[in-house]
């Protein structure tokens, strides 16, 4: 990271130059208005670039920072106090930004129930609503001729002028961009990331997805209301007309052109677009044309940003292929051991529809035992997953865990619990390391709020200490420690499945459900994994499994039970159930060979 | 006669080079098995033969043609049909029109006689596609899809057939029916390239075999000597357990 700490430094040192060697403010103020608009960008690539949640509203949270400290500090001004300690300024920039956050807890918990294009219409709603109270609410904003003579930002009595100011937004530019780095690479922001490929992934290890989405949206909002109450105190002046839609599909470009989820891209997108168009003065009235056609050819050319090109256009030595050992080899991991939990399951029945997929099924899982579900394709094993771990309500029946009465209303409710599954169809979070995806996996037994994450205190370094160690532990059980770095999207199939097996126990379960974990592993893997299996179970863990690998089943479970058609046709100890005629003709086919 | 041969064959994603030159042909008329771990390269070298990853070097001929660097959709109209990974049906849509996606090229040259001829041939070997027709692909059973996308694979009227993992999440009582399909095909003329982790159904049925291991060709053989030999016998046909 020499070069890197080199380039940064020289970029700084740049930046810093830049009114020294400019004559006149004009480029100051330019630098200036780069900067808030790249904080506000920042704010909204942790939200759109990625988390994935895509917001056209942003300009309406600038509104709320700005408006609020425009307001508050003319109010104030008259106040003798005030106007020789300069602290007005500094209230109001706070106030405006934990308006602007406020207010974006009220639309998150309204908007983000939808996903996709429909947040993107909600924030527009939002947007627009916020710019007509802006204009119809005179007597406190001023209607369309807005708020003017704003005062101008001190430092006790010393008024800074452009050339000072500049200094003290770069100063907030440079922290914005630490903060999304501290925020993007701690847990939390792995959790953040996840979301933006597989919402149900992250809520089954226990994360209250929708909470989790909230919290974004209130920071992304902050930054904007931030980056606001800035802009109001730059220009001393601001309206309606600051704050349209155009500014909010401004700050999406922003970040799309620079590069979504990269830490430089929306910076580079704020500053690329917001000073075009002054560079462009000399084409006149055809200057919005220009503009348009320009962004609309580099999103054409660079569908990853300008950072995205960067990155492609750097050399790069090929990295060595490391050979994949086929064993687990460090089975030596310590695992806790862990209070599995006994699950009944009465008269359960479900219908997608006019197809009848679980009628009245009944079974036990003893704890700490090894259960089998087996049966045909479309017998509805997954649909009895589904049901356990929270992902559908059943029509009618009941569920005891330990006893009482299990009201699973929800996958993260469900894997508070201590019932945790993997997919038969895989979710995994898209490029994301295999180590990342084991410790978003702990995010339950995390204790580091994300306050700790930000400033790095001791309780999160040692937090973040033994997740990696017990990360590395749980992908040494499952024999895949050595693809720790490996983005998930470049795993073979077999392999993605045990990553879902490794993600499931970081979030240490008292019953795991696994659906189908041998599809796709070859025999050597599969026996590799049958051990894992009566590890876990050695451990006091108890396992429900989904598996058409007959070997598997008889190998490693206590019991079995088929079903047929939504219905239980057989259960039992496995060497038993495997004799019974109607197992062998709906399931098993005539002769054994299938094992 | 050699209907798809190829020649020292690298392929990779980006900087991370996952084949090493590898070199194999199947005869026309023929079935090749290519066992293989997880991250052998085995699903890497299918993609790359049909077009979906460019090859990095080496050559892929079909027939007399070289299509290493054609377009997938090109080497699709040449005769080479893949069966995808977790099959990849669409699953709003019903089985027929999966089956109409599949023989697009003949159905947009308005060969819809050779059409019907390619579903009435498929009904024969897979009655059970017939009856679910008009259902959506998605509420079918696992194995069924798996006949839907064989199916759909069949229906283009291709020279050679390559499936990715045709026994993946089926009931051992399907998989039979799946497997014996192959050979039914096989006497009809097809040529047809199998990557499968499930040797022993692999070996069974074909006439030549190959074992990928990290991105190298370690062994070939006729499944008989193959399934004789221990490190096989061990690491695919789980004579470890």
């Amino acid at each position: 990271m020499r070069a890197g700490a080199l380039l940064a430094i020289c970029g700084i040192a740049l930046l810093a130059a830049i009114p020294i060697i400019t004559s006149g403010t004009y480029y100051t103020f330019l630098g200036i208005i780069v900067f808030i608009y790249g904080i506000v960008a920042i704010g909204l690539n942790i939200l759109s670039g990625y988390a994935g949640q895509f917001s056209l509203g942003h300009a309406a949270f600038m509104a709320m920072g700005a408006y609020t400290t425009a307001i508050l500090t003319k109010a104030l001004a008259t106040i003798p106090f005030f106007a020789t300690s300069g602290l007005h300024i500094w209230l109001g920039i706070t106030c405006g930004t934990t308006i602007a956050a406020l207010s974006g807890i009220v639309l998150a918990v309204a908007a983000l129930r939808v996903r996709g294009p429909y947040l993107a219409m909600v924030t527009i709603a939002f947007g627009w609503v916020i710019w007509k109270i802006l204009q119809e609410w005179v007597a406190v904003t001023g209607g369309d001729l807005g708020i003017s003579s704003i005062p101008k930002p001190q430092v006790g009595s010393l008024r800074l002028n452009t050339g000072k100011f500049y200094y003290a937004v770069m100063a907030f530019f440079l922290t914005a961009l630490a903060l999304q780095y501290r925020l993007i690479y701690s847990p939390f922001g792995m959790r953040l990331r996840a979301i933006k490929h597989s919402e149900i992934a992250v809520a089954s290890v226990g994360i209250d997805v929708y909470r989790l989405k909230v919290v974004v949206f209130v920071i992304s909002a902050a930054f904007a209301g931030f980056g606001g109450t800035l802009f109001a105190h730059q220009q001393n002046y601001i309206s309606p007309d600051n704050f349209q839609f155009f500014s909010s599909v401004f700050f999406l470009l922003a970040v799309l052109f620079g590069g979504a989820a990269t830490m430089f891209g929306p910076v580079i997108g704020a500053a690329v677009l917001m000073l075009l168009p002054e560079m462009l003065h000399d084409f006149d009235k055809y200057r919005l044309i220009v503009y348009g056609v320009l962004i609309l050819v580099t999103l054409y050319f660079l569908p990853r940003g300008v950072v995205g090109l960067i990155d492609h256009l750097r050399p790069r030595r090929r990295k060595a292929v490391v050979p994949v050992p086929r064993v687990a080899k460090e089975m030596a991991a310590d695992l806790p051991p862990t209070a599995g939990a006994s699950l009944e399951i009465n008269g359960i029945s479900h219908a997608f529809g006019g197809l009848q997929a679980l009628n009245d099924v009944s079974l036990e899982i003893a704890v700490g035992s090894v259960h089998a579900l087996i049966g045909p394709n479309g017998a509805g094993k997954t649909t009895l997953i589904n049901i356990i771990s929270g992902v559908y309500a059943a029509d009618a029946g009941s569920m005891h865990l330990d006893g009482t009465r299990l009201q699973s209303d929800s996958l993260h409710a469900a894997a508070s619990r201590g019932i945790v599954r993997t997919f038969q169809t895989l979710k995994l979070f898209g490029n994301m390391t295999v180590l990342e995806h084991v410790v978003i996996g702990m995010a339950r037994h995390s204790r580091a709020h994300l306050g700790h994450m930000l400033v790095r205190s001791g309780r999160d370094r040692r937090e973040r200490a033994t997740q990696l160690a017990e990360a590395h532990a749980l992908l040494g059980l499952l024999g895949i420690a050595q693809l720790a770095e490996v983005p998930a999207s470049e795993l073979a199939y077999g392999h993605r499945r045990l990553v879902e097996i490794a993600r499931a126990l970081a979030v240490r379960p008292r019953i795991l459900l696994l659906d189908e974990p041998a599809a796709g592993l070859v025999a050597e893997e599969i026996a590799a994994l049958a051990a894992v299996i009566r590890r876990l179970k050695g451990i006091g863990m108890t396992i429900l499994l989904v598996e058409h690998h007959m070997e598997l089943v008889l190998n490693v479970s206590d019991r079995v039970t088929v079903l047929d058609h939504g219905g239980v046709i057989a259960d039992g100890p496995p060497s038993k159930v495997c004799r019974e005629e109607k197992v062998i003709a709906a399931y098993l086919g005539s002769s054994r060979e299938a094992a | 006669m050699k209907l798809l041969e190829v020649k020292n064959l690298h392929v990779g994603y980006g900087e991370l080079e996952v084949v090493h030159g590898i070199s194999f042909s199947v005869s026309r008329g023929e079935i090749v098995t290519v066992l293989g771990t997880n991250g052998a390269g085995k699903t890497t070298t299918l993609r790359s033969i049909a077009g979906l990853i460019p090859p990095g070097s080496g050559s892929v001929t079909l027939g007399s043609a070289r299509i290493d660097g054609c377009a997938a959709h090109d080497i699709a109209a040449r005769g080479l049909a893949l069966v995808p990974e977790g099959r990849q049906l669409f699953p709003e849509h019903t089985v027929l029109e999966n089956l109409q996606l599949g023989a697009y090229q003949a159905l947009r040259a308005g060969r819809r006689a050779e059409f019907k001829t390619s579903l009435a041939e498929i009904f024969e070997l897979f009655p059970r596609v017939h009856e679910r027709l008009d259902q959506p692909a998605g509420v079918l059973s696992g194995g069924e899809q798996q006949m839907v996308a064989i199916a759909r694979a069949l229906v283009g009227r291709p020279q050679i057939l390559l499936l990715d993992e045709p026994s993946l999440g089926l009931a051992p009582i399907v998989l039979r029916t799946i497997f014996d399909t192959f050979t039914a095909l096989k006497a009809r003329g097809l040529t047809i390239l199998i990557v499968e982790q499930m040797a022993w159904l692999g070996l069974k049925i074909s006439d030549y075999a190959h074992v990928l291991e990290n991105g190298r060709i370690m062994l070939s053989g006729p499944p008989k000597d193959l399934a004789a030999n221990p490190r096989v016998m061990q690491a695919y046909l789980g004579g470890a357990t």
